[in-house]
């Protein structure tokens, strides 16, 4: 028997107790009680005490009440997230009330657009992700923990990079050159999602060092107390324009009144790579670099013959035999910190804290601090005034390196060869003298004495008023500032650069090193202000309603500067900070001296939000529920004429287990709820002002700048239309042991903000054109499946809990407006827009094999609907673009998570395997690794299977350093099946008995264990199934992400600590 | 004190909503496209951004040059896109031809910009002025039409009816207003290059300023067009090329002046220059856009040891040409340091030189072509001869003596090809006169140069693929 049925039997007994007893005593008693928590024995502070026909009274600071009583009298107890109780006095004066926890399955609390709900009045498809989820666990960012946790909510972290950026994509890809990631919401603020974290100091949208980055990565995981992630219509269309790809709601901790508790958490661990990629070594190298030579007709090397392979001149005698990958990765260290003290009195409630994690990562000279410091209060000045300030000021520095084509592990995997070496005899690096022929940028550890710094200030500040005119009527405003001032520097060693000088009449090299700063101070400010009414009429009719304004803005500037090219640099070796120390070199010339040898530019980024919205909510007894609710947003996103956007929602749910037909004929189901809403968001592209035409400078002539067309204007320009459906059913059996959700979802999205190809003759430089594509449409439909389960329930042992939840999708391109694959642009990785199949699609040709007879690569040649004709051809540059196909699936058909709890006394177990199933990954390194012998690129060592002599049946052509001969074209021979398993991470704890602890004067105590990434079951040849193509822009990001090059993979990481509370 | 907190609250924040002009926000870096010609000097500025992309002339001589037989292209260390060269199998995603269709149609598009502007008087300014401007985007938007012709058509040799390339007279300004336009013949397109050049010639001043397009350059410009338009039977662009010719030889300006690589070493003449007399029209550069770094730079060195373009060697060779008949113009090769093999210096900078003006039309040029033009149009051997000789004469090369007819005709092709080589004549040179081998191709074959590339194609129906 659970705890609520004997505590239910005990209030029934004391009602028994008390008709019987009510008939002699009807004097006054002077009752004292004292209300706990059944969950943790806490007192609960601010828990309502009411005489039935009484008024209410909340429970002090003690969670203690008084009250004045006659015997009979029946008072209520009730607590927001516990089950009510009504006790009878029976004369015992002082009472000890329990509250046992609601069931989450219906009464769990739901944050949603302005305001909160509960599960079993919503309407919308929520899924609450809990502090749990974040806590001492090694990930680097929040987002990233959401992986697994939740049905629908797809999430990438592009790699192994510290901070590297999160890809999370609720329901798919509902767009193509908007940004496709949900709108983040942080206690009320709505975050500028845009392109900040693209920390770069040439361009915001193509990062030099070939990883884009998390402006999430500030935030503390362990300051989050939820995260609401709203799906449907119903849920997100007060969000309006900005929801199309979905919303998540972050709530930070706050305090509880009562006793101040601390707590204070640390764990440490070391970071690895969870593979390395099989790479030749330096002699099998040579041995395939002279077989493509006797290929080409010359003759094999002789011993001692000079040849010059990416810019280095070396002999077959003088290779070296180098795996650049074990000089890349490395074990590094992690620390994590937290200290916090939350609590209050009746009247205020705060939680404090602090943080500080230190982060080494898997990849040499990769470093990522982050600061925090956050306080969050709350202030009852009155009864009806609650005032409150969340400020969390933050601070990252990050350490990035070079990954992809811009080297790093990327050039451990291509131009960085096995026959170079680490360093010349003197000490020096290999490859950097310009006496070796040239500087080559081949050796990754060099690289690392350039130093490419992002130090970023984050400051997120909430203030806000909530005053009860009425008990049902609240007016709330709140005044939100995100401030950003991100600095970064990007110093080039001398040992990596070079300049020429003419030097007593010969030429000569030096080493000049030169450096790059920029400076973004980003302001986004925002007023919410809105009423709520809610009132239950006839004790059935439940009503609430919402209404209110916002109104946003943000305001980004850049300022930078760099090191002019060639001759401009810091001359003395001891200098790479002072921007006071770079100067001409003694050697340039006069005409160079002449000018500044440093260039400045900025930038700016503005954007504007006016914005209304509405909801009304209304049930009858909590069994029929109607949703309906409107938002009207205005953006300077937009031509005068098509700013303002009507976004609207209507749902409606009918909890059928709470009837009694229902209850009598399905006991064990507990819950039985079905719901379905229907509506439209938006999506405001990525692209500001990008309705406008404009004039802006421009390269220009004689040293004089010039003034250029920037894009045609599209004054009708205006916002993609995403209409979601949505129904679902809600389950709970044997006492809600079993519950979850099963849930159709169909997102349809048209007028959808592309840039669509125009013939580049009409304009030149101008190849697109910024449209709204009014006959595209993509559609995103699935289905969502989650059960929750405890397995085991014995009190005071084993307790063991499940979560699966599988997400099956489908994303199609249903129309793109009769126009051909490149029309939407050519994506990296050959990943496309094609009618009839998902967003990024491949599209590549076919691989017909090797021909045994000659040892060429093969394609089929396919007709004009991309069926084969039966022939094949030689793969070249000509034949391949013509004979390309639509390939693959870009998406898993099916992801999720499942995760289990355990728990045996002291000790918890906890894992959570996250998967993704039915998706290919387009290695588009693949066909420089393996195409069939790149002479300036380390190979896979598949490439060792190659055709060598006529007859042989394989798939590796034969070698050549012929480039042009079909070995570096895009064919399906490097698209894999991308699907996989992987344990994401798994924490073992034990919690020192209370005995114990209380002895340390400690009220808990935990240590544990914990592993990221341990296991990985995945078919995939490349380095990691799971990760995804930088992004040079949105569109990139939402077309190009299965298409990874020269990955870097996720990271290994394993974990010990304790948590502390006092 | 509760009626004043919940008034002033709930004022001051209702105060800040409902305001539209909230929205109305520009951009602070930008003008607008409908204000931004109403203003010369902002005319002025669009000229100088297409006078830019004229700049990318250099890649045109960099692509002709590859297509032709002059550079040893293998031994160069290339790119995938550079190696099709080598195969000619030029497909739609080749990123050399994407970059020049590019820069030749954005010439184009900006020229047509300034037109518009210009014949709907939206800006005010003095007669010569408008005159000059006009003038200028007239030759430019004709001269990148005849340039595209070159290198994504085939040659006029092969037959005028020929698909050209698409013929650019409007500059749309919204986004539905792009027309989608098939490939004119080459006739039209040719056509349309000459009624441009000639609205130029009449617009574009006597006198330029340095670097600037006058009625010099139409005239050079009309020459080359003509010269290149073979008719079997017909000698009429002949006589068109000489007329032109004329007018430039008879101004008495011009003179042959030392071969190119003699004159680069002169430090005076980087950037904006004085006059050189050998030079009908150049583009003056400066450090960003240096002739260094994009017409040597990208396929050859431009340090005095780091030179590393090829040229080919043996039978029938540019070498062996230069060695012949080339006198100053030999000593523009230099061995490379790992031995024997010869490149180029022609356009090597030399220590601390890093950039150079692109000459487009020199002197020696238009001497050849009217050396040609006249006797193809039947005019006189002495006036051939000696043109000729002058240019031999310059570079202190043997003079050719010969009068007869055929005889002079093979002297001054030679002379041609020594005297502009790795100036991207040569490969047109071949396709003039019909060769059936250059580098192995005929000069009618539709697959040796450059496909429609691919940002044409993806939003073009019509277009008809090479």
């Amino acid at each position: 028997m659970n705890q609520i049925s004997w505590q239910r039997a005990l209030a029934l007994l004391s009602l028994l107790l008390c008709l019987s007893v009510g008939a002699f005593a009807q004097e006054e008693l002077k009752i004292r009680g004292l209300v706990k928590g059944g969950d943790d024995g806490e007192p609960l502070v601010g828990a309502a005490v009411q005489l039935v026909g009484g008024k209410a009274i909340p429970t002090n600071v003690e969670g203690k009440f008084e009250l004045s009583a006659k015997m009979g009298d029946v008072i209520e107890v009730s607590f927001l997230g516990y089950i009510k109780e009504s006790i009878t006095i029976t004369g015992d004066q002082a009472l000890v009330i329990i509250l046992a926890p609601a069931s989450k399955v219906t009464s769990e609390i739901l944050v949603v657009g302005y305001g909160t709900t509960n599960r079993k009045d919503a309407v919308g498809s929520i899924e609450k992700v809990s502090s749990k989820a974040f806590e001492n666990i090694a990930m680097p960012s929040f987002d990233a923990g959401l992986q697994g946790r939740a049905a629908g909510v797809s999430i990438t972290q592009q790699s192994g990079v510290l901070g590297s950026a999160v890809k999370v994509n609720i329901r798919g890809n509902n767009a193509i050159t908007g940004n496709g990631n949900p709108l983040i919401v942080i206690d009320g603020m709505i975050l500028y999602s845009g392109s900040l974290g693209n920390n770069d100091l040439s361009s915001r949208d193509s990062p030099v060092n070939a990883s884009n980055y998390n402006t999430l990565a500030n935030l503390d995981p362990n300051d989050i107390e939820s995260v609401d992630i709203l799906k449907d219509a119903s849920a997100t269309a007060i969000y309006g324009a900005r929801a199309a790809g979905g919303v998540m709601i972050i709530t930070t901790k706050s305090g509880k009144s009562g006793k101040t508790k601390f707590n204070a958490g640390y764990y440490a661990g070391f970071n690895q790579t969870t593979r390395k990629l099989p790479m030749l070594n330096g002699p099998e190298w040579m041995s395939l670099y002279n077989e493509a030579r006797v290929n080409d007709g010359l003759q094999p090397l002789s011993g001692n013959q000079t040849f010059n392979v990416n810019g280095i001149n070396l002999t077959p005698n003088t290779i070296a035999n180098t795996n650049w990958q074990d000089e890349i990765f490395r074990q590094g260290i992690v620390q994590n910190a937290t200290l916090s003290a939350s609590g209050g009195t009746d009247k205020s409630r705060f939680f404090i804290g602090g943080s500080y994690r230190t982060d080494e990562g898997m990849l040499q000279g990769n470093k990522f601090d982050r600061f925090n410091v956050r306080a969050n209060l709350k202030n009852n000045a009155t009864d009806w005034l609650e005032i409150g300030i969340q400020v969390n000021p933050a601070y990252t520095k990050n350490r990035m390196v070079p990954t992809s084509f811009n080297g790093g592990i990327g050039a451990a995997q291509s131009n960085a060869l096995p026959i170079f070496g680490t360093r010349n005899a003197d000490g020096s690096y290999f490859g950097t003298q310009r006496a070796q022929g040239y500087n080559t940028g081949n050796n990754p550890l060099a690289a690392l004495e350039n130093e490419y710094l992002s130090n970023t200030f984050n400051m997120l500040g909430n203030v806000y008023a909530e005053i009860k005119f009425l008990p049902e009527l609240k007016f709330r405003t709140s005044y939100q500032i995100n401030y950003t001032s991100q600095r970064e520097s990007f110093y080039t060693s001398g040992i990596n650069r070079y300049a020429n000088f003419n030097v007593n009449g010969r030429d000569t090299t030096f080493g000049l090193a030169d450096l790059k700063e920029r400076t973004v101070n980003a302001l986004n400010w925002m007023t919410s202000n809105y009423f709520t009414y809610e009132k239950t009429f006839a004790s059935v009719h439940n009503l609430k309603a919402v209404a209110g304004f916002e109104l946003n803005a943000i305001d980004q500037e850049d300022v930078g500067w760099f090191t002019n090219n060639g001759a401009a640099g810091f001359s003395n070796p001891y200098a790479r900070r002072l921007s006071s120390s770079i100067a001409w070199s003694q050697f340039a010339t006069d005409q160079q001296k002449g000018t500044s040898p440093t260039t400045g530019y900025n930038s700016f980024f503005l954007q504007r939000w006016d914005s209304y919205f509405g909801r009304v909510s209304y049930n009858y007894d909590r069994k029929y529920i109607a949703e309906f609710s409107v938002r009207t947003d205005g953006t300077s996103n937009f031509g005068p004429d098509r700013r303002y956007g009507f976004f609207w929602s209507v749902g409606a749910g009918w909890n059928m287990s709470d009837e009694t037909w229902f209850s009598a004929a399905l006991p064990f189901v507990n819950l039985s709820k079905i719901r379905a809403s229907y509506g439209a968001a938006g999506d405001p592209g990525a692209i500001p002002f990008g309705w406008e035409a404009t004039y802006g400078i421009s390269g220009g002539y004689q040293g004089v700048n010039g003034l250029s067309l920037n894009r045609l204007a599209n004054p009708i320009l205006q916002w993609a239309n995403s209409r979601k459906f949505d129904v679902s059913l809600d389950y709970g059996f044997f006492n809600n042991r079993i519950s979850g959700t099963l849930t159709y979802f169909n997102t349809v999205n048209t007028a959808i903000l592309v840039n669509r190809g125009v013939p580049s003759s009409a304009t030149g430089y101008i190849q697109t054109v910024y449209l709204n594509d009014k006959n595209a449409e993509v559609v995103n439909q699935g289905v969502e499946f989650t059960i929750n389960s405890i397995n085991v329930d014995m009190p005071n042992s084993l307790r063991w809990s499940s979560n699966l939840n599988l997400t099956f999708l489908r994303n199609k391109v249903t129309n793109t407006n009769g126009l051909g694959p490149d029309a939407f642009g050519d994506s990296p990785g050959d990943t496309r827009v094609i009618q009839g199949q998902p967003l990024g699609i491949s599209f590549l040709a076919q691989s017909a094999g090797v021909d045994p007879q000659t040892g060429k690569e093969m394609i089929y040649v396919v007709d004009a609907n991309g069926n084969r004709t039966g022939a094949v051809v030689e793969a070249n540059a000509t034949t391949v673009p013509e004979n390309r196909v639509a390939i693959g699936n870009p998406q898993p058909t099916v992801y999720g998570g499942f995760t289990n709890e355990l728990s045996f006394k002291g000790f918890d177990l906890s894992f959570l395997f996250s998967f993704s199933l039915g998706n290919t990954v387009y290695d588009d390194g693949g066909k420089r690794q393996i195409g069939g012998f790149s002479t300036t690129w380390n190979q896979r060592r598949e490439v060792l299977e190659r055709w060598q002599k006529p007859g042989d049946v394989t798939s590796v052509p034969r070698l050549t350093s012929n480039t042009s001969a079909g070995n570096w074209n895009n064919i399906d021979r490097f698209l894999y099946d991308g699907s996989f398993v992987r344990l994401k991470n798994i924490t073992l704890g034990y919690t020192i008995p209370r005995e114990w602890s209380s002895k340390m004067k400690l009220a808990s105590c935990r240590v544990f264990v914990g592993g990221t990434n341990l296991l990985t079951f995945t078919r995939f040849p490349g380095f990691d199934p799971e990760v995804s193509r930088y992004q040079f822009s949105a569109t990139d990001g939402n077309i190009a992400a299965s298409a990874p090059y020269l990955a870097t993979p996720q990271m290994m990481t394993f974990i010990g600590g304790f948590n502390i509370g006092f | 004190m509760k009626k004043i907190l919940i008034n002033g609250l709930v004022m001051a924040s209702l105060a800040l909503g409902s305001c539209q002009q909230f929205l109305d926000i520009r951009q602070p870096d930008v003008t607008p496209y409908d204000k931004a010609l109403n203003d010369v000097n902002n005319v002025e500025a669009l000229m100088r951004t297409t006078y830019n992309d004229l700049q990318g002339y250099n890649n045109f001589v960099r692509s002709s040059t590859m297509f032709g037989d002059e550079v040893d292209i293998s031994r160069q260390s290339q790119d995938q896109f550079g190696a099709d060269y080598i195969t000619r199998n030029f497909g739609r995603f080749n990123g050399i031809g994407e970059g020049l269709w590019s820069v030749g149609y954005s010439g184009i598009f900006r020229s047509n910009q300034i037109i518009k502007a210009t014949l709907a008087n939206e800006y005010t300014t003095s007669a010569p002025i408008r005159s000059r401007l006009l003038g200028e985007a007239y030759f430019i938007r004709g001269y990148m039409h005849f340039e595209l012709c070159r290198q994504f058509a085939l040659p006029y040799s092969a037959g005028k009816t020929n698909p050209g390339v698409v013929i650019r007279t409007v500059a749309p300004a919204f986004a539905d207003e792009v027309q989608v336009v098939p490939r004119a013949t080459l006739e039209a397109t040719y056509g349309q290059a000459i009624a441009d050049i000639k609205a130029s010639l009449d617009l574009l001043p006597e006198t330029p300023a340095n670097g600037r397009l006058g009625k010099d350059a139409a005239r050079a410009a009309l020459a080359r067009i003509y010269f290149n338009m073979v008719e079997d039977g017909s000698s009429a662009n002949y006589q068109e090329a000489k007329t032109y010719c004329d007018q430039l030889v008879q101004s008495g300006k011009y003179k042959v002046t030392l071969p190119m690589n003699t004159f680069s070493f002169d430090i005076s003449r980087r950037g904006i220059i004085k006059a050189d007399t050998g030079i009908v029209f150049e583009l003056t550069n400066t450090l960003s856009d240096d002739a260094g770094g994009s017409l040597a730079g990208a396929f050859w060195g431009n340090t005095a040891d780091n030179v590393f373009t090829p040229i080919l060697t043996g039978s029938g060779s540019l070498l062996v040409a230069l060695r012949n008949f080339g006198g100053l113009r030999y000593d523009t090769l230099v061995l490379n340091r790992d031995g024997a093999r010869p490149y180029t210096a022609k356009y090597a900078g030399g220590t601390g030189i890093p950039f150079k003006n692109t000459p487009v039309f020199r002197y020696a040029e238009v001497l050849l072509t009217r050396a040609e033009a006249n006797l193809q149009a039947g005019g006189d051997v002495p006036t051939s001869l000696a043109d000729l000789n002058a240019v031999q004469a310059a570079a202190r090369a043997p003079l050719t003596t010969t009068t007869d007819r055929d005889q002079l005709l093979d002297a001054i092709r030679l002379e041609r090809r020594v005297e502009l080589h790795l100036e991207g004549d040569r490969y047109h040179e071949l396709r003039r006169l019909k060769s059936t081998n250059i580098r192995g191709a005929s000069y009618n074959d539709s697959k040796s140069f450059f496909q429609i590339p691919n940002s044409e194609q993806r939003a073009n129906p019509t277009i008809v693929l090479n």
